[in-house]
């Protein structure tokens, strides 16, 4: 068996330095050497698969270690999800895991140990060069060596012993957005819509299918819109109402009611490919109903029955004289009278914000509004705008709530940033605006935090890609999905990312 | 972004090298957009309007002392930096914020000081509208970040004006009227009546009980600029041929159509068997525009005699894809692959995006900007275009241009070779939208009228 040293030590086992584990109060029996084997191999077609390959004999997943993450990333390493190898699926204290479509270059291989709270126990990195002319087998033996809390790589010819474990997206690694699933189809201006333990990803112009988000799997499921003109590739804004996802807010600028119209998907009990009907929803006509104004780039949330269509943005012409209107308007859908209320305007009217409710206050933040010289909006007059010939798009950062109780709006701390086409959602009882797009136009990184108790905002790490009119929704565990939205490029995007909160702070 | 603040104590210090690389920070920071958001009109939100740098004054004294802070009611504040211009000097000072307003006036009375105001954020001068059209700020598709048909009109605007008039654009569509003041139309014809050999072709009715929309796809590809008038086309002034495309009860046929492009392929060609289709005035027909079709399954043959002879000659044929009518599909005679099938990209929030209502297929060819698209209107009027209607004569008035550049006027532009170097200078110099390379919405992307327009046709 011959052995060469491919880079030198790259990081330590944290476990073997014992300082996580007195931290987290753990035990963990250190005895033996613990060690990883990667095996790389050529992949069927163009790429290199890698098979990693834990064990020889992995003595400290005899302890607290509940699972064994690996991840690959490389400049020519596609956003790879990292692969769980839960503690059931070593069988002789070896596992095999693969990732596929692999090009030669330089790889940075991650292996995250986890205990039954997905509290990370320790990691141990290892750098390799995929070579060319190495598309038969590799291996990569990283021998963890505790007592310099460091180890080292070799890599040896294997045999691999080949069963591949499907891949899954936890754990998450705290503090710090991962790669998740990409959707199957490029969507921006759309939205994530939960519903039970799923999440919808809705709209965006991407062609005719709905996905459906599975945390536990970490996959997405695409699902056929039915073929009908009326709701094909939506652009708009939805939530769920009794477990039906609602798109409202479908104007596209043209002023043709029929494109405003709110339309509604009953996701119950489809299989995948299934046609989604436009189903009724109460008794509220397929038209636009008694919707006040309709309008693009509304923010929508939605609790207890109640569905809030906020700002939103608008041109509206009468000959030559075309007016673009920031909305301040709230409107509000009753599931139980299937008609639109028109509640308390918003101080601060405009377009694109992000929106969510938590604990029966509607949060609307950010946003986008067309600067320039006043004029009224000449098809319903009772808003104003700004003339089309001095309209100019400029991000705030204005951060407003609405009590629904008492049917009031509070100014609130501004968001650290301004931007448009941003998430808000909310977790573990605090306020993540997300991504969103400058003044200029450019979709951002960046992610602040609010917390409702003390009024104040936070920086929080910023997300893989910048993302602007994405969509994202809160998973279980304390966990955030981001997908999709325009990319610094101005092109939509298909790849999402996730986040671990870790909980309330 | 911007550096620690250095107290300024002494005239000793080297007053250019330091306020140089200060001053230039602040200049990048608000170049670079975003980079002092806080500077941002807060609470209520983005107002028009300058915008500053909080906690930041700029001041000019005489000579080159700093005036003493602390005398003046400013202990919290210090000197930044400084440049110094002659007898006198212009000093960043930074104060706490929210305290600028009380800084200035206390500055304000010290005899030493001779000008004090906010450091505003400098910005990008926004794209000034090139000509005095009155709706063209708001003709989004024309802007560099779109379109650029700013940049192309210096190229249209330096050829000589036979190659201007020569690229004529025949619409055929609906026409209640042949004139516009916003327009250079040709004497039109109607393609209804029965067509015979030594005679001439009915021309354009004075009026008609049709719609204005050959009206409003005319103005798209051909409304003059700088004439205080209205909207400005993609070619402005370029000859359009209006063909009436209904019978005397308002119908259009597939055989309407097919004695449109007849007309459309004898205009202004020796061998024409008709005796009116000459203009002195304009060119042969180089683009037809076609904003018309209907969701029929497959491909309707008997267009394809008629497509192959305006092809062998030299005429690129556009043909709306379709508004997602019936199934989705790309509508007929789009779908037909003798022509050039456009789709339709919208402005949203200022990104582009395919409008939901574009219908796709793989026939698609390019998209062209297609939705709140100013057009000329009935009556001298001008309006609001939407849908692939209103991409499509966008995509012809470019193709208008590549005529007027690059043709000769000769033989060599009659050929199909020179139809299918026009259709590919399309393709090949639109910016790529949706997903990377062709796909079926954007085709091979949306064009753009100046990169179309510069440097060699292949």
């Amino acid at each position: 068996m011959t052995r060469r040293r491919m880079t030198g030590p790259a990081a330590g086992w944290l476990l073997g330095a014992g300082l996580a584990c007195a931290a987290l109060g753990c035990q963990v029996p250190l005895g033996g050497t613990p060690g990883q084997v990667f095996v790389a191999e050529a992949g069927g077609t163009g790429g290199l698969a890698v098979r990693l390959q834990a064990g020889r004999q992995v003595q400290a997943l005899d302890g607290v270690v509940e699972k064994v993450a690996f991840s690959l990333t490389g400049t020519r390493v596609p956003g790879t999800p990292s692969i769980e190898v839960p503690r059931a699926r070593f069988s002789g204290g070896k596992a095999v895991v693969e990732f596929g479509g692999l090009l030669a270059g330089s790889v940075r291989v991650t292996a995250l140990l986890f205990d039954s709270d997905n509290l990370r126990l320790g990691s141990a990195t290892a750098d390799a060069t995929i070579a060319p002319d190495r598309l038969t087998q590799l291996a990569l033996i990283v021998a963890a060596d505790f007592a310099s809390a460091s180890f080292s790589v070799d890599t040896e010819n294997l045999v691999p012993p080949p069963s591949s474990l499907s891949v899954a997206f936890e754990p998450i690694s705290p503090r710090a957005w991962q790669p998740a699933a990409p959707m199957a189809v490029d969507r921006a201006a759309f939205s994530a819509v939960p519903i039970g333990a799923a999440i919808w990803a809705v709209g965006g112009d991407p062609g005719d299918q709905l996905e459906r988000y599975d945390p536990a799997s970490g996959r997405w499921t695409p699902f056929q819109i039915s073929n009908s003109n009326k709701v094909r590739r939506p652009i708009g804004s939805a939530a769920a109402l009794r477990n039906k996802i609602v798109v409202v807010g479908r104007d596209i600028e043209v002023g043709q009611n029929e494109t405003a119209a709110p339309f509604f998907f009953d996701p119950e009990g489809l299989d995948a490919f299934s046609h989604l009907e436009p189903a009724p929803f109460g008794v509220l006509p397929s038209s636009l109903g008694d919707v006040k104004e309709y309008r693009a780039a509304v923010g929508v949330a939605a609790a207890d029955d109640r569905l809030y269509m906020v700002g939103g943005a608008g041109k509206r012409a009468v000959g030559t004289n075309q007016v673009f209107v920031n909305f301040p308007t709230l409107e509000v859908l009753s599931a139980q009278t299937a008609h639109w209320s028109e509640l308390a305007a918003m101080p601060t009217a405009r377009g694109a914000p992000g929106a969510v409710i938590l604990s029966r206050k509607l949060y609307v933040a950010g946003g986008s509004r067309w600067t320039g010289t006043t004029a009224t909006d000449p098809v319903q007059g009772r808003l104003t705008g700004v003339t089309h010939t001095t309209a100019v798009l400029a991000a705030t950062d204005s951060f407003e709530v609405y009590d629904i109780a008492t049917d009031r709006w509070t100014a609130l701390a501004a968001l650290p940033a301004a931007r448009y086409g941003l998430a808000l959602v909310a977790s573990g009882g605090r306020l993540y605006a997300i991504g969103g797009a400058d003044s200029n136009g450019a979709a951002t990184t960046r992610v602040d935090s609010f917390d409702p108790a003390t009024g104040a905002w936070r920086a929080e790490p910023p997300l893989l890609e910048p993302r602007a009119f994405l969509a994202a929704a809160a998973l279980p565990g304390g966990k955030l999905l981001a997908a999709g939205g325009f990319g610094a490029d101005k092109r939509a995007r298909r790849s999402a990312e996730i986040f671990n909160t870790g909980g309330a702070q | 972004m911007l550096p620690a603040a250095v107290p300024v104590t002494a005239p000793s210090v080297s007053l250019r090298d330091r306020a140089v690389p200060d001053l230039t920070a602040v200049g990048e920071g608000s170049a670079g957009g975003g980079a002092l958001p806080a500077a941002a009109s807060g609470g209520g939100g983005a107002v028009a309007g300058a915008k500053v740098v909080p906690g930041q004054l700029v001041v000019t004294t005489t000579g080159h002392v700093p005036p003493d802070l602390a005398g003046a009611g400013l202990s919290g504040a210090s000197w930044v930096a400084s440049a110094s211009f002659g007898a006198q000097t212009t000093w960043l000072l930074e104060v706490a914020p929210g305290d600028t307003a009380r800084a200035s006036g206390l500055l304000a009375r010290l005899p030493a000081v001779a000008a004090v105001a906010p450091n505003h954020l400098i910005e990008p001068m926004g794209e000034a509208p090139p000509t005095n059209d009155p709706l063209l700020p708001s003709q989004w598709s024309h802007g560099s970040d779109v379109s650029n048909v700013y940049g192309a009109w210096a190229v249209w605007d330096a050829l000589p004006a036979g190659r201007r008039s020569d690229s004529t654009v025949a619409v055929i569509d609906w026409f209640p009227e042949k004139v516009h003041d916003d327009l250079n139309l040709l004497t039109g014809y109607w393609s209804a009546p029965t067509l015979t050999a030594g005679q001439p072709v009915a021309t354009l009715g004075e009026r008609s009980q049709d719609s204005d929309h050959g009206i409003a796809v005319s103005g798209v590809i051909g409304a003059l600029k700088n004439n205080s008038l209205g909207a400005a086309g993609v070619a402005p002034g370029v000859p359009v041929l209006p063909i009436r495309v209904t019978d005397s009860n308002g119908n259009a046929t597939d055989f309407n159509i097919i004695q449109s492009l007849q007309i459309c392929g004898y205009y202004n060609r020796a061998d024409s068997p008709y005796t009116n289709l000459s203009n002195a005035g304009a060119g042969p027909v180089r683009v037809v525009n076609m904003s018309l079709g209907a969701s029929i399954a497959g491909v309707v043959a008997t267009y394809d005699a008629a497509l192959e002879f305006l092809r062998d000659r030299g005429i690129l044929v556009l043909v709306a894809a379709g508004n997602n009518q019936g199934d989705g599909r790309v509508e007929s005679p789009a779908n037909n692959p003798l022509v050039a099938a456009v789709s339709a990209s919208m402005q949203y929030q200022g990104f582009e995006l395919l409008a939901p209502y574009s219908s796709r297929g793989d026939e698609i060819w390019v998209a062209g900007p297609g939705n709140m698209i100013w057009a000329t209107g009935r009556g001298n009027t001008y309006k609001l275009f939407n849908g692939t209607s209103s991409a499509t004569p966008f995509v012809a008035g470019v193709a208008a241009l590549v005529n007027a550049v690059y043709g000769t006027g000769d033989a060599s532009q009659a050929t199909k070779a020179w139809t299918a170097r026009v259709k590919n200078r399309l393709a090949q110099t639109a910016t790529d939208l949706g997903p990377v390379g062709f796909d079926t919405g954007w085709g091979h992307g949306r064009v753009h009228a100046l990169r179309a327009v510069t440097g060699n046709l292949p």
